[in-house]
């Protein structure tokens, strides 16, 4: 067949798992022999697809165009005169590892087309559901630290009774101190609700937020968290720099 | 003990046991049950759950298991409103083939196979948790090496790595 005829719209544009698999596509509907591959027709079918990925806008990854700087090099030495002598060896052929690689290639499609299949006959398969069991205490998120704390300014307000008397306005740092004071320096987690709750005022619960995250963040506490919407502990980790300067945000 | 006494036990270990239930286990439950005994009712169960419509017993993970019919799905997942299955992508069919045929390997050996990137389609397994970390390559850069995990051969119906198809081996793994 001429390969060098214009089909008009030689591809379909589909999603191409990697230049091996585009390569692969390219010899099959072009009936090429995959263990005599024509590598002028192939290079240019596979330059032809890059460009028409550029002309829709499409990125291409950086390991098709590795892959077409590997086929314009084995274009290159094809070119080049060969003795008979090399013609004969099979050793010296440049498409030699180019070939190697699709054949293993295809093996791996077969292999995952096989398990695709597995994986949709079994994969609706329910078995018994493993028990909950113990739950390992696992990472929070800010949502739940963000949850926590609302929680406590709710209760707070409830119990907060007239007050008139201006506070003094509470620092991070102190209360950074304050709440590393709780925690026992085993390592043993300690409930922050604990903490919280023997605040004062509203004003306080924010900036121990404040004092949470920076002790979070100068990684002198951890937060744990048994499963999502359980309580939150700190594991007292280190103390605070001493060298530190604060940015006091209220 | 019969057979049909055996298969009963075991079906009723089968119903409390949310890990695939192995022989071995069934032999220290059961005083007085030989190995072939406890094959032989394996096998009778599964003769006995085929004809039943809605559970099968299921060989997988070097156990066995009861598990849903796969017609039933569509049932099951509205009644547990499960959101839509699991899916993955062929990248990732590709990887887990390279992985369950090559194991232990790395992403380096893994993406130099399918000729591109990887990364993606492994972190994907790992929190599917179809691929695990199972050591360090001793090279430069000590590499992580992935292989399969027990949830592969539960999700696949597989019992063992064995019970894959063969395939050819592939040039790059074959040994000098």
């Amino acid at each position: 067949m001429d390969l060098n005829q214009d089909l008009g719209h030689p591809f379909v544009v589909r999603d191409f798992t990697g230049p091996l698999d585009l390569l692969l596509h390219l010899i099959r509907s072009h009936e090429m022999d995959i263990a005599d591959i024509p590598i002028v027709p192939l290079v240019e079918q596979y330059q032809k697809y890059l460009d028409m990925l550029e002309e829709l806008n499409l990125t291409i990854a950086s390991e098709y165009l590795h892959m077409l700087a590997i086929l314009l090099s084995i274009k290159a030495r094809m070119l080049l005169p060969r003795t008979e002598h090399e013609i004969a060896d099979p050793e010296t052929d440049p498409r030699r590892d180019l070939i190697a690689q699709l054949l293993d290639y295809e093996k791996v499609k077969a292999a995952a087309d096989d398990l695709h299949e597995r994986f949709s006959l079994w994969s609706g398969v329910l078995g018994r559901p493993e028990p909950e069991g113990e739950a390992v205490l696992g990472e929070v998120s800010l949502y739940d630290l963000v949850d926590a704390f609302h929680k406590v300014l709710k209760s707070r307000k409830e119990r907060e009774g007239p007050a008139f008397l201006p506070l003094p306005r509470p620092q991070v740092k102190d209360l950074m101190a304050h709440i590393l004071a709780f925690l026992p320096r085993t390592g043993k987690p300690f409930p922050l609700l604990d903490i919280l709750l023997q605040l004062k005022n509203g004003m306080e619960v924010i900036t121990a937020f404040l004092a949470t995250l920076e002790l979070c963040r100068l990684q002198c506490v951890r937060l744990k968290q048994k499963g999502p919407g359980a309580e939150i502990s700190l594991v007292y980790l280190k103390e605070i720099p001493t060298d530190l300067t604060f940015v006091e945000y209220l | 003990m019969t057979k049909e006494e055996l298969a009963g036990i075991v079906e009723s270990l089968l119903l409390v046991s949310t890990q695939p239930l192995t022989g071995a286990q069934v032999k220290s439950a059961v005083e007085g049950a030989d190995d072939a005994l406890i094959d032989e009712a394996f096998e009778e169960l599964q003769r006995r759950f085929q004809v039943h419509s809605g559970i099968l017993l299921q060989r997988a993970a070097a156990g066995w298991r009861l598990v849903t019919a796969p017609q039933n799905e569509p049932p099951l997942s509205r009644y547990l409103k499960m959101t839509s299955r699991q899916r993955l992508s062929r990248a990732a069919f590709e990887v887990l083939a390279i992985v369950a045929y090559h194991q232990p390997i790395t992403l380096p050996e893994i993406s130099a196979v399918r000729g591109a990137n990887s990364a993606n389609a492994v972190n994907t397994l790992l929190e599917k948790k179809l691929v695990r970390i199972v050591g360090r390559k001793k090279v430069v850069g000590k590499p992580f090496l992935f292989g399969t995990s027990r949830e592969f051969l539960l999700h696949f119906g597989l019992n063992s790595l064995e019970d894959l198809p063969r395939v050819e081996e592939m040039d790059a793994f074959k040994t000098e």
